[in-house]
């Protein structure tokens, strides 16, 4: 029977272009103030592999997926690899950079190399171009759980067979006049927030590709009506899309053994540790908004992190969920294979 | 795989605010382009746009952006046409939109910039998120199910259809209200201008003379359900879904490929996804922007796919009707296919006088009635972003 498999991660974020240190800058992350966001350094050379003239007018959002997705896609790309792209906030850079020019100047000023860069799907359509991705590209807005929403519909589709393999994941960047915005907007004690881009790499094959890191279990959506800006109560969403992925894949959430859950703000940490208290005793619960910082992105680290422990067999069973205010919901399970690949 | 039944469908867009509305203006060959009146042109290359037509705004939020409320009012009618008496609690909701409520977040942020702060609630700046909308008709109508805010320019609400239709087809939802919404702003209308493929008059889509497109806003909804599920409650079904391709161009940030490699391969692909030949194809609803790159590469991905049938079947794009509406195209596309389907007419190519010889298509000038097995809705975007779907007629 074909499974669905996780080949490759790749990221640019706080961490740098690794996520094997997670662990270690965990430690780190609980002493970082909410205040402070946790920021791409800015030496990272993210243009790396790319010819420069390609890369001259991309905006940060563009050009970190690009790199995370080549990171993720490694050399093997097959013909029909598409992507599919989750993104928070979307590109503010580019587009607050045309709306000021539009009220500074008028019309005439708006920049016409930059209006390209102002659409959603610019890091799809970049990545398309730079790393001849020609099976399609599909970009999802979910807020804090885009990522996992795109690494979810990546599996959907892959399976279906509209795309043979896709390169799945987030990015967001923490423009510094959004940042400003935000930060009015966050509760004391919520996670920092954050930005960067992370990718996995999903493919189909009826026996374990030798390059796999880890196995897709299985996968579940779910919604909760809410306000745009509030989160629902999410323990009946976890609780609903465990049921459905046990339902569905036959996958037994109380047996995850690692678990990356909501935990943006203090209510919703403890709503989800309370959930997996009772739902997944023996889970250990990684809180990876405080160590990559609050995104669109981050659910897709999570997933990231999930697959490269997985690999290592520091874990059998991953549960990845992930809410966004407005109450969309997401969940992939991801399981331990044999003579694990590459991270 | 199971079949996938649309059984209701709601619009507003500026040839009307009513599928009626929307389907005799249209066969009647009528435009909406005129020159902006929401916000100031000056300066601008070209002021021509296609603003939404009056829709009556009673029991819509006052609260909501404006291209929440044309979505709200289009996704009503959409319910109100299904005969739904009340939508099941597990119903999903897929919406598609390229800047959604940017017009809120361009004010709000003008706001900022001449007063070094924002006279009304932060949040203001953040109207434009394209969640939002999926996460306001959710709110307001109670959904509960699978929600995915589709964001791939052009071509998004045209992979907003196709993912409902994955998630129906694959057994993961029994019924989604899908569709899509845009409204105008400063930043598409500018953006497109300085790109200089406006058109100084109107959008004539394949035509010899075509001088470019024009920006619209609307919204367009269609409830889709399993095919099983909707003779089970006796709905009409208006057609089938029956296949969804997408794929990349891998060749530029606002050029198609010069030869439609794309536009093909996905127009291939949901043909494939649903076992039809390419010569059962009897009607294709283009992209058609009306830009001189746009048709002539749309064109010959059209002719490579119905080969010496290119001549026969008719070629429609509705943009020179409504304008380029961005987000919301695919969905109003697909209100036109489906309408198509279940008239068995093909409405005029607004806009269109004289064939381009290059084209090699055949575009109706005049509405034509004619068998409809299947017909594509085909739309294309920045960055070679490009989806197809194909609607058949029902059994």
């Amino acid at each position: 029977m074909t499974s669905l498999w996780v080949e490759g991660a790749g990221a640019v974020g706080p961490l740098g272009f690794g996520l094997e240190k997670f662990e270690a800058a965990g430690s780190i992350a609980k002493e970082a103030k909410y205040e402070t966001p946790r920021l791409v350094p800015s030496d990272l050379p993210v243009r790396d592999g790319f010819p420069p003239a390609a890369t001259r007018w991309l905006d940060a959002s563009s050009l970190w997926w690009c790199q995370a997705a080549s990171r993720a896609a490694g050399e093997a790309v097959g013909a029909g690899c598409g992507q599919v792209v989750g993104l928070g906030w979307g590109s503010i850079q580019p587009v607050r950079e045309i709306e000021s020019a539009f009220h500074g100047r008028g019309f005439s000023a708006i920049p016409p190399a930059l209006f390209p860069f102002s659409v959603g799907n610019a890091p799809a359509g970049q990545a398309s171009i730079l790393l001849k991705l020609r099976g399609g590209a599909v970009t999802l807005n979910a807020k804090e759980a885009a990522g996992l929403a795109a690494a979810v519909e990546a599996c959907r589709l892959v399976k279906a067979g509209l795309m043979s393999e896709a390169v799945a994941g987030g990015v967001d960047h923490l423009d510094p006049f959004l940042l400003g915005i935000l930060k009015h907007l966050r509760p004391k004690g919520a996670a920092p927030l954050g930005e960067g881009a992370y990718a996995l790499k999903i493919t189909s094959s009826d026996e374990k590709p030798g390059g796999a890191l880890c196995r897709v279990a299985g996968w579940s959506q779910a919604g909760e009506p809410s306000p745009p800006h509030r989160y629902p109560e999410i323990a009946p969403l976890l609780e609903k899309m465990a049921e459905e992925i046990n339902a569905r894949f036959g996958w037994d959430a109380s047996r995850a053994d690692m678990l990356f859950l909501p935990g943006e703000i203090p209510s919703l940490e403890k709503a989800s540790m309370d959930w997996a208290g009772r739902r997944c005793p023996r889970g250990r619960v990684v809180n990876v908004q405080r160590i990559l910082g609050a995104c669109g992105a981050s659910s897709a680290g999570a997933a990231c992190i999930a697959a490269i422990a997985l690999s290592r067999r520091e874990a059998g069973r991953a549960l990845i969920m992930a809410v966004a205010t407005g109450g969309a919901a997401y969940a992939l399970a991801l399981e331990k294979v044999e003579n694990a690949g590459r991270t | 795989m199971r079949q996938v039944a649309v059984t209701g469908m709601g619009i507003v867009c500026g040839i009307g605010s009513s599928v009626p509305a929307f389907w005799r203006a249209l066969c009647e060959g009528r435009s909406a382009v005129a020159d902006a009146t929401r916000f100031g042109t000056g300066g601008i290359r070209s002021p021509r746009v296609v603003e939404a037509a009056p829709f009556p705004e009673d029991n819509i939020p006052a609260w909501l952006s404006r291209v929440d409320k044309m979505a709200f009012y289009a996704a009503r009618e959409a319910l109100a046409d299904s005969g739904l008496g009340k939508l099941p609690a597990d119903a999903g909701v897929s919406v598609g939109t390229g800047v959604g409520g940017l017009p809120e977040s361009e004010e709000a942020y003008f706001d900022i910039l001449d007063h070094g702060r924002l006279s009304g609630h932060l949040k203001k700046f953040l109207n434009h998120l394209p969640a939002t909308t999926a996460d306001n008709l959710s709110t307001l109508l109670g959904l509960r199910g699978p929600r995915a805010s589709v964001a791939n320019a052009c071509s998004s609400s045209t992979a907003s259809l196709g993912q409902a239709w994955l998630w129906i087809a694959s057994g993961e939802a029994d019924l989604v209200l899908a569709g899509g919404a845009d409204a105008l702003t400063r930043l598409t209308v500018g953006g497109f201008n300085t790109l200089r493929v406006v058109s100084q008059d109107r959008p004539r889509p394949f035509d010899r003379e075509r001088d470019g497109m024009v920006v619209g806003e609307g919204a367009a909804f269609l409830v889709m359900e399993s095919l099983e599920r909707a003779l089970s409650r006796r709905a009409r079904v208006l057609a089938v879904v029956e296949g969804y391709g997408l794929s990349s161009d891998a060749h530029h940030a606002t050029q198609p490929h010069p030869e439609g490699a794309g536009a093909l391969a996905c127009m291939r692909q949901c043909l494939s996804v649903a076992g039809v030949a390419p010569e059962e194809v009897d009607h294709v609803n283009a992209h058609g922007t009306a830009t001189i790159a746009n048709d002539a590469s749309e064109a010959r991905a059209i002719s490579a796919l119905l080969k010496e049938r290119a001549s026969i079947v008719p070629v429609v794009s509705i943009k020179g009707a409504v304008g380029h509406c961005l987000g919301a195209a695919g969905a109003l596309e697909a209100v036109a296919t489906v309408l198509a389907i279940a008239n068995q007419e093909v409405p005029p190519c607004a806009g269109f006088r004289s064939a381009d010889s290059a084209a090699g298509l055949r575009v109706p000038a005049e509405r034509e009635r004619l068998e409809i097995r299947h017909a594509i809705s085909l739309n294309l975007a920045f960055g070679g972003n490009d989806a197809a779907l194909l609607f058949g007629r029902p059994a």
